[in-house]
């Protein structure tokens, strides 16, 4: 008996010596799961969740949008200007009197008061709510969609990852990763994708029998230049050749759309993207960001404020009750929010500047507890509770779409990246 | 509003009827013939739906959906907001946009150019130089005289929509 138990405490040498190895030499006890075992990324928040958004639709204000009229309004402080406030559909929150309609529909929305960045200008501010990671010259990294298209997959195969339907020509898009995970950028909504269509004199097997006489005279080409760079290239023409294609080409085409809808909407750029934004989520395409610019207001807010809240106001209300009608508020995420606020005190030119140190973004839908505020500031000065990093903010919308927060990925210069850099996502939003 | 500025609403913009001019009949007007007739076309046209205008004469910067912007120009919002990305609505312009029919239409300087040549392998010959620079290899020859083999006389624009749309054109050497 004794010698058997004896023989039960005492170490083998092998298992001795795979001790010391495991000790000295840092070799992982996890080689199986050996991408989440990294140490080398600390900070990186563990937290995950089953996904409860499939997709999201990011409407960005370029420019810096105020938050003191719009979300981050405080009822009778003497920094609000000439902006009053007006109930919402949620108890007890109150926004900026120029934003009605979406005043209805706050009840399934999340204001987030405590946003606080350190960049404060227009190029640095953009890049580092796009991808969580400050502007640098070595590298550009992906924003969300690529992300969500790496990790889960397209919705859609035909149809591209994520779509981005902007004025602007610079755009992080899917940065390091590889040609296939580069969003779509629409620079125009009202006119659909255009050339998605061959010409109309041409038939479709001419059409074939030009796109195999390409890559028989490439082909000599293609083998003695066999670079990343160069396949890209040819890479970006099979994805538009597989979405002209496609049986899911109407998506883009919004003459589709009854007038009533696009009555609702509303017109102008932002109107349609919004538009084109929920067909595109229909079809299958599952990050979508349009872009609403000219927020950019240091003179004059009190004269161009008005027009502007309208043009956002009256989209983002009716894309938010067309949603809620078809069903698709409950897995959509909603995503609104700016590189920055702008400050508390009117300049001399009656206007409002950059003010990165407090600003506020909204979420609706995708699962997040409607009707709440997070965080609050002392009259949109500075936050007094529950800072929120922009990271953070990132951090939540990946959290919501359940993406793993700590995976890293490598870039092509052999870097470590993750979704949001060490953002934590804020889970208390979610119901 | 004057600060909304002056903004005719988008029904006025009534796009015009595409004249029913044939290739053939244009190719046959004379130089100022045709620069009167473009001129109409141009005054009662909102949108730039030809290869005629030369960049010079958009506004600047174009509007979105444009080739220019298309292509990555600058929104000036901010400095060097220019793009030099690929994108596929770069790749679908190229493929269905009015490039192909602009320079093998029969008013083109190309088309000019073809017509000198007399054999369809000469022509294919002219081709080559006018869109790569540089002369068919042995391979690509035997490939184009099946080409002219299979498709006579649409073989040139077979062609020149292939090399248009193929990675050789994006790195001419």
């Amino acid at each position: 008996m004794k010698s058997l138990l004896n023989s039960a405490n005492d170490l083998t040498r092998r298992q001795f010596a795979e001790n010391v190895a495991k000790t000295c030499l840092g070799v992982s006890l996890m080689n199986g799961l050996a991408p989440r075992g990294y140490a080398a990324f600390e900070g990186s928040s563990k937290a995950t969740q089953a996904a409860t958004a499939k997709r999201v639709i990011y409407l960005y204000m370029s420019g810096g949008m105020t938050h003191l009229d719009t979300f981050g309004a405080v009822p009778g402080a003497d920094t609000m200007g000439s902006t009053k406030t007006i109930k919402t559909s949620a108890d007890g929150v109150q926004i900026g009197e120029l934003l009605p309609e979406t005043a209805k529909m706050m009840h399934r929305g999340a204001i987030i008061n405590s946003l606080s960045s350190t960049q404060g200008a227009h190029a640095q501010g953009n890049y580092f709510q796009h991808t969580s990671y400050t502007m640098r010259g070595a590298t550009r990294h992906p924003t969300m969609g690529a992300w969500l298209q790496k990790f889960q997959g397209k919705g859609n195969t035909d149809l591209p990852g994520s779509v981005i339907i902007t004025g602007d020509s610079k755009h992080p898009g899917g940065g390091f990763f590889e040609a296939a995970f580069q969003p779509l950028l629409l620079n125009d909504p009202a006119r659909g994708l255009q050339n998605s269509r061959m010409p109309g004199s041409l038939s479709e097997g001419d059409f074939n029998y030009r796109l195999g006489l390409s890559s028989q005279l490439d082909q000599g080409f293609q083998q003695s230049y066999n670079y990343k760079g160069v396949k890209a290239y040819a890479e970006v023409y099979k994805d538009a050749i597989k979405v002209m294609k496609s049986e899911d080409l109407d998506a883009f085409d919004l003459s589709k759309e009854s007038p009533e809808m696009h009555e609702a909407y509303g017109q102008g750029n932002f109107a349609q993207g919004c538009l084109l934004a929920r067909r595109l989520i229909e079809h299958g395409v599952r990050f979508v960001e349009v872009t609403l610019g000219g927020w950019d207001m240091h003179q004059d807010i009190d004269a161009r404020l008005p027009e502007k809240c309208a043009d956002l106001d009256k989209a983002l209300g009716a894309m938010l009750t067309d949603l809620e009608r078809r069903g698709l508020l409950d897995d959509t995420l909603v995503v609104l929010t700016s590189e920055f606020g702008r400050t508390p005190k009117i300049n001399q030119n009656d206007g409002r500047d950059h003010y990165p140190k407090a600003f506020s973004s909204v979420l609706w839908g995708g699962g997040i507890a409607g009707g709440q505020v997070f965080g609050k500031t002392d009259k949109g000065i500075e936050v007094t509770e529950n800072k929120v990093d922009v990271p953070d903010f990132n951090a939540t919308i990946a959290y919501a779409l359940g993406l793993p927060l700590d995976l890293v990925l490598y870039s092509s210069t052999k870097r470590p990246f993750t979704v949001t850099d060490k953002g934590k996502p804020i889970t208390s939003l979610f119901g | 509003d004057l600060r909304a500025g002056y903004r005719p609403s988008k029904n006025d913009a009534a796009k015009p009827a595409r004249p029913p001019l044939t290739k053939q009949q244009v190719s046959s007007m004379t130089k100022e013939q045709r620069k009167a007739f473009m001129d109409e076309y141009k005054k009662n046209m909102t949108v730039v739906k030809s290869m005629a205008t030369r960049a010079s004469e958009q506004q600047s910067p174009a509007r979105p959906g444009t080739f220019l912007r298309t292509f990555g120009q600058s929104d000036r919002e901010l400095i060097q907001n220019a793009s030099d990305e690929a994108s596929v609505p770069q790749a679908l312009t190229m493929l269905n946009g009015p490039i192909c029919e602009s320079i093998s239409g029969p008013s083109s300087k190309l088309a000019q150019m073809l017509e000198k040549a007399t054999s369809p392998m000469q022509k294919l010959d002219t081709l080559y130089q006018a869109i790569l620079s540089r002369r068919p290899t042995p391979n690509e020859t035997a490939i184009l005289n099946r080409v002219i083999a299979d498709r006579g006389d649409k073989a040139v624009e077979d062609v020149t929509h292939a090399l248009i749309s193929g990675s050789q054109f994006l790195f001419v050497q």
